[in-house]
């Protein structure tokens, strides 16, 4: 069975590679396979590791201590209504649940990792060369996002060399992605080579 | 000149396709340096005392698997040697089957002697992101009821131990994306103060060093180069070491590509002032 699922995995990978020549049937074929076995993948994992030992088996084995269930059992069974033309109205109640529950979560979460403690991190002594570097970085780029002075004479300046910054940013960034593209080249190169024709050392 | 800069981009798939497999087949080995931030993250681990409980986040799908597989191995391994408690989770749907493997390809393959539910605990996987995280800190078996093999959490010896997700002497999240590491951050680190490291793909990379440079990150491990880089400070030179000898000489022809370009380039404007 395992060299059947090897195989068949190897098989795959070479149709979704094969839209490197060009645009063909096998990719199609494969890439509908994925999706499908993703979507269904998705429900039935869903139903198993969320809704039967989160809610249904509560219910069922502890109804009188758990009954609170029934309301988040409700709600999430109203996402349905989004099939019903005439009711599709009432999916706006778990949604709002689902909007404000993450709303509320994530404001003070990202305002505190991403606002107050990259603002504190930056406000370093100036006692070396490193950090002098990485203060004017952060002071010449946001000065080149400050759109309310043109940028002529000393803004100008300023902006163009948070220019700098932001090119040497984007071609870190760019690095990094051919990176991770090759990984994934080599990472099924040592599948096909290795797992399917065990031809790697 | 001309036919150059009008290079069909099918033989340059084949060329990489060709030198990345040909660096596999010679098993090619090229040295790879320690950086600190790998070093930080492996300190971490490595500085916690035997029977700690840590958290292991597997968030990321089969998909990612090159970059993110050889660094969960490789971790997962350095806990087991320092005989942490490992608690596994993931918060991809379609990563639930990967940490079974890794249990298997590391723990019960390398690691005979140690036991599920004393030494390593999978809860497997749970959809909810940041409510998840948030209802782990109050009560982990309201979040996990059960664990992947459906047994009640609460039976189990580690699980009496950690019964929240303060209990977690660190978090460890292998990140393909959200949710993953950054969610890890702004809710186990800024709400509950458990120290977060873990690695991610290469292209999410740069995004994390200013949470690095904030110490709100314990160390990072980049993509395969990351993996490998943990791979030799356990002492185990693995998959993602012999990927990144493929991985550098792709970007020497990367290189190449773009100089030879760049040479046709100039000269078909040159040709084209005269």
């Amino acid at each position: 069975m395992a060299v059947f699922g090897t195989w068949l995995a190897a098989l795959l990978v070479l149709c979704i590679y094969s839209f490197l020549y060009k645009d063909n049937p096998l990719y199609k074929f494969a890439e509908h396979v994925y999706v499908g076995v993703s979507a269904g993948y998705f429900v039935a994992a869903e139903y198993h590791n969320v809704v039967l030992p989160n809610l249904l088996t509560p219910l069922y084995r502890d109804f009188a201590h758990k009954f609170y269930l029934i309301i988040p059992g409700i709600l999430g069974l109203m996402i349905f209504f989004a099939f019903s033309r005439k009711l599709n109205w009432l999916i706006r109640f778990p949604l709002s649940f689902v909007v404000g529950i993450g709303a509320g979560l994530t404001v003070m979460a990202f305002l505190s990792a991403d606002v107050l403690a990259q603002v504190q991190a930056t406000a370093m002594p100036l006692n070396s060369l490193n950090n002098v570097l990485f203060v004017g970085g952060v002071l010449t780029t946001l000065v080149y996002f400050f759109f309310s002075a043109q940028h002529k004479g000393l803004v100008g300046g300023t902006a163009q060399l948070g220019v700098w910054y932001l090119m040497i940013a984007f071609g870190a960034a760019f690095g990094y992605t051919v990176m991770a593209r090759i990984s994934l080249l080599i990472g099924q190169m040592q599948f096909l080579l290795g797992n399917w024709l065990h031809i790697l050392k | 000149m001309t036919k150059l800069t009008q290079l069909d981009r099918r033989w340059i798939f084949l060329a990489m396709g060709l030198v990345v497999a040909a660096a596999l087949l010679v098993d090619l080995k090229m040295p790879v340096t320690i950086s600190q931030d790998v070093r930080r993250a492996y300190d971490l681990i490595d500085s916690l005392p035997a029977g700690t409980p840590v958290l292991f986040s597997w968030d990321y799908d089969p998909g990612s698997m090159p970059e993110l597989h050889p660094l969960a191995d490789a971790m997962l391994r350095h806990a087991m040697r320092k005989d942490l408690k490992v608690v596994m989770m993931g918060h991809w749907v379609t990563g639930i089957p990967l940490i079974e493997r890794q249990i298997g390809e590391v723990i019960r393959k390398d690691f005979p002697g140690k036991a599920y539910g004393t030494d390593y605990v999978n809860l497997g996987y749970k959809s909810g992101q940041y409510v998840v995280v948030v209802s782990m800190a109050q009560n982990i078996y309201d979040a996990f009821p059960q664990d992947y093999y459906h047994n009640r959490t609460d039976t189990l010896p580690l699980m009496r131990k950690v019964r929240s997700l303060k209990d977690v002497a660190a978090i460890v999240s292998f990140s393909a994306g959200d949710p993953g590491l950054l969610m890890w951050i702004q809710f186990a680190w800024q709400r509950f103060r458990i120290p977060v490291t873990g690695g991610c793909t290469a292209v999410s990379a740069p995004e994390f060093s200013a949470y690095l440079q904030s110490n709100q990150l314990q160390g990072l491990m980049g993509g395969m180069r990351g993996a490998a880089e943990y791979e030799m400070l356990i002492g185990r030179p693995a998959m993602a070491t012999t990927g990144m000898s493929a991985q550098s000489l792709g970007h020497f022809l990367i290189i190449a590509f773009i100089i030879i370009g760049n040479i046709a380039y100039f000269a078909i404007r040159k040709r084209e002032e005269k």
